[in-house]
């Protein structure tokens, strides 16, 4: 075990301080806090690209070729940057000085203020109890084991990206969704060979965002403390604090459309570098940090596209504004070269990575099923442009706002009336701080970049307004937590126009912020289960053990095969089932080491030819099923069957039974 | 007027809309339920955590 955790830490160190190490030569171009945000956005680039070639390419997505690959890959940056820098002994220690003098501006900063003390030892206190809880249980969350995380178990099984065979609607999405986030996934259970930190996932994602927040603040003239004090608040939004432990990936979507946006300002309309905190300005490395950002998005989400085409129409817009005058020259002498100054460092630095880390799934979508987008139609004034199976979201509206206008749908969602929070809540989760004073800080701020043509501001508001008024699902809030962001950052500017006068719109931020804190807990983890886990070894802390209340009334009748599964089911064994499960992550064992197969549809005449072909070990059967009766029928009693089958015979041995299921092992029985 | 006092006007019409804001948020009759669902589990967190002391 300690062996794979070393593995799992060494590789991990290394391909993010070796791209942190490689930005640090780039220090007069980018500042030291986007130097960290865009180390873990190449880092992440680096663990996708690197799945991509293993999965797509080479079909050898196993751990050894991983970890090979990236520990290559990973040194010979390093030793590039170190060689290329002539002196390696002495960029290591300008890297060591400047990390030891920025977090003694950190403690300073913090010192001087009481109120962010307090909110940072919150913070950090939450999240120590995130990753308790994250590590302590398996990912218990609906969307997680209906297609994260079987999307990660295809993979894992194959050794390779492939398309599975459409058995139930379920696998169509399986197929058709873009997997950047679940390579992530499965980057944090390959090496480890147990999913117990996977779906602590977006924990990465989190800390990008509050250092995107307060990077973005600080180019928009926030002073350090206000900027720290509202990226710190941002972490405080109920449906935040309840997705860091799941696998779902609405942090990580928001937070990279913030990426994004942070890494284009220093493509700023209002050509004041003075907001820029780096002493040069080569556009290529933020351009090309953006274009990563918004690659690895569009690759994560269905959403991706949209969120993709409003940051390429802003960028468009800008050029065009900033341009103008090479465009439509005046006179001779202000024509200049349009396509040389603005398209050729675009097209290079931003939209090549972003295909090259985005479209992959898009086109392959396109070449299978005719649709980039499918299963959704695609249309434009009743002109079907790409034709699909769903014109429209197959989840219905909540009743509660399905007949209400526009904003007051945001309003019944805005003010929470709901009993509890949860990761997914479709009619809460931005919390109070959003509503009572992110909301009208924002009205202020953006009022105020308006008087004060503040050209940033209104960059960055106008970006995450129109992708919020665009979105079709923007009422549901985990899908616009970008907004908070914007919130926020114009909280940030408010606290800094009042100065000491509105230190009471600190503790009124402070305050809500503990409201959060003491009213987030997940009804899904009760204290008295907390204590129970605590007590069992790690294999035994279960999906089917743990029963949580938003699974439970669905799942009950599966936990005792869920629980056989993961107790009995070793490295390399197939279990094949007959019929469409609840969920499909639960018929892999802890680690996805075991396999799995759809044996259906039943045919008495080749079936049992179909499950020694594909090496199946254990098949899970519904009882009185067709594949029941069939194995009833050819027995005598129900362990000891005996079956010819061409030449072998093959023995039926019933390993599990419940009032619903059974689980029979497939063994080769000896010739009587 | 100054600087100084349209800045003052400004922040006492920022904070009256932040408190009516803030009053329209908890007065939500299922605002008691949250806390009343968050109280249930802060008593059997603490039930819990003295038990595993003992």
């Amino acid at each position: 075990m300690w062996v794979t955790i070393t593995q799992y830490i060494f590789v991990n160190v290394l391909l993010f301080s070796s791209w942190y190490i490689y930005l640090f030569t780039k220090r007069a171009s980018i500042s030291f806090v986007d130097r960290l945000i865009g180390s873990c956005v190449l880092g992440l680039a680096q663990i996708i690209a690197t799945e991509l070639v293993l999965g797509l390419i080479f079909r050898m997505l196993y751990a050894g070729p991983l970890f090979w690959l990236n520990v290559f890959m990973s040194s010979t940056l390093l030793a590039f940057t170190l060689w290329s820098n002539n002196s390696s002994t002495s960029t290591m220690g300008n890297v060591v000085s400047e990390l030891n003098e920025k977090v003694c501006g950190f403690y300073r900063t913090m010192r001087s203020d009481t109120l962010l003390v307090v909110l940072f030892i919150l913070l950090a206190i939450k999240t120590c109890w995130i990753v308790f809880i994250g590590y302590l249980f398996p990912s218990y969350t609906w969307d997680s084991l209906y297609y994260h995380l079987p999307i990660v178990g295809n993979i894992m099984q194959s050794g390779a990206i492939l398309e599975n065979p459409d058995n139930f609607q379920i696998d169509t999405f399986i197929n058709i969704f873009p997997k950047n986030m679940e390579l992530f996934f499965l980057w944090n259970v390959i090496f480890l060979k147990s999913s117990s930190i996977t779906d602590l996932s977006q924990l990465l994602f989190i800390i990008i965002g509050i250092l995107t927040t307060y990077s973005i603040a600080v180019k928009l003239h926030i002073g350090a403390k206000s900027a720290l004090f509202s990226s710190f608040l941002i972490f405080f939004t109920p449906v935040v604090i309840l997705q860091i432990n799941t696998n779902y990936i609405d942090i990580a979507v928001s937070v990279l459309l913030l990426t994004a946006v942070n890494f284009l300002l220093y493509e700023s309309l209002s050509f004041d570098n003075s907001s820029l905190p780096v002493e040069g300005h080569n556009r290529k490395y933020p351009l090309f940090l953006a274009g990563v950002a918004a690659g690895i998005l569009l690759g994560s989400k269905g959403s991706g596209p949209l969120f993709t085409i409003i940051i390429v129409s802003a960028l468009i817009v800008q050029e065009i504004i900033k341009h103008r005058k090479q465009i439509y020259p005046r006179d001779p002498g202000e024509k200049g070269n349009f396509m040389r100054s603005s398209m050729i460092p675009y097209t290079l630095y931003f939209f090549l990575p972003l295909i090259v880390l985005g479209s992959y799934w898009y086109i392959k979508n396109w070449v299978l099923y005719g649709n980039p987008v499918y299963p959704m139609e695609v249309s434009v004034l009743n002109i079907t442009i790409f034709k699909g199976l769903y014109k429209k979201m197959l989840d219905p509206l909540p009743s509660l706002i399905e007949n209400a206008s526009y904003f007051i749908r945001l309003f019944h969602v805005w003010t929470e009336k709901t009993e509890f929070y949860l990761y997914d809540s479709r009619l809460s989760g931005l919390g109070p701080l959003w509503f009572i004073l992110f909301l009208p800080s924002l009205v202020f701020a953006l009022l105020r970049s308006i008087k004060n043509k503040e050209y940033n501001w209104l960059f960055v508001s106008i970006l995450l307004i129109v992708t919020f008024a665009v979105h079709p699902r923007n009422w549901t809030t985990r899908y616009t937590i970008f907004m908070v962001a914007l919130g926020a950052i114009s909280y940030g500017s408010v606290m800094d126009f009042f100065g000491k006068k509105g230190r009471i719109t600190s503790i009124i931020a402070l305050v809500l912020a503990a409201y959060t804190f003491l009213t987030v807990n997940s009804l899904c983890v009760m204290p008295a289960k907390i204590r129970e886990f605590m007590d069992l070894p790690e294999k035994e802390r279960t999906i089917a053990r743990h029963k949580p209340f938003n699974i439970d009334i669905h799942a009950r009748q599966e936990y005792g095969y869920w629980m056989w599964i993961s107790n009995y089911i070793r490295e390399g064994e197939t279990l094949a089932y007959t019929f469409e499960p609840l969920f499909l992550a639960p018929l892999w064992n802890d680690g996805f080491s075991s396999k799995t197969v759809y044996a259906g549809p039943f045919n008495n005449h080749d079936w049992l030819r179909k499950l020694k072909d594909r090496n199946v070990t254990y098949v899970l059967l519904r009882r009185h099923s067709e594949e029941d009766i069939w194995i009833e029928k050819k027995s005598r009693a129900l362990t000891g069957i005996v079956e010819e089958s061409g030449r072998q015979q093959v023995e039926f041995q019933m390993v599990f039974s419940d009032d619903n299921y059974k689980i029979v092992k497939l063994v080769k029985a000896k010739k009587s | 007027m100054t600087e100084e006092q349209k800045k003052d006007y400004l922040y006492f019409l920022f904070i009256i809309t932040v408190i009516m804001l803030a009053v329209l948020y908890f007065t939500v009759p299922e605002r008691s339920m949250i806390i009343e669902n968050q109280m249930q589990w802060w008593k059997e967190f603490k039930e819990t955590f003295l038990g595993f002391l003992s």
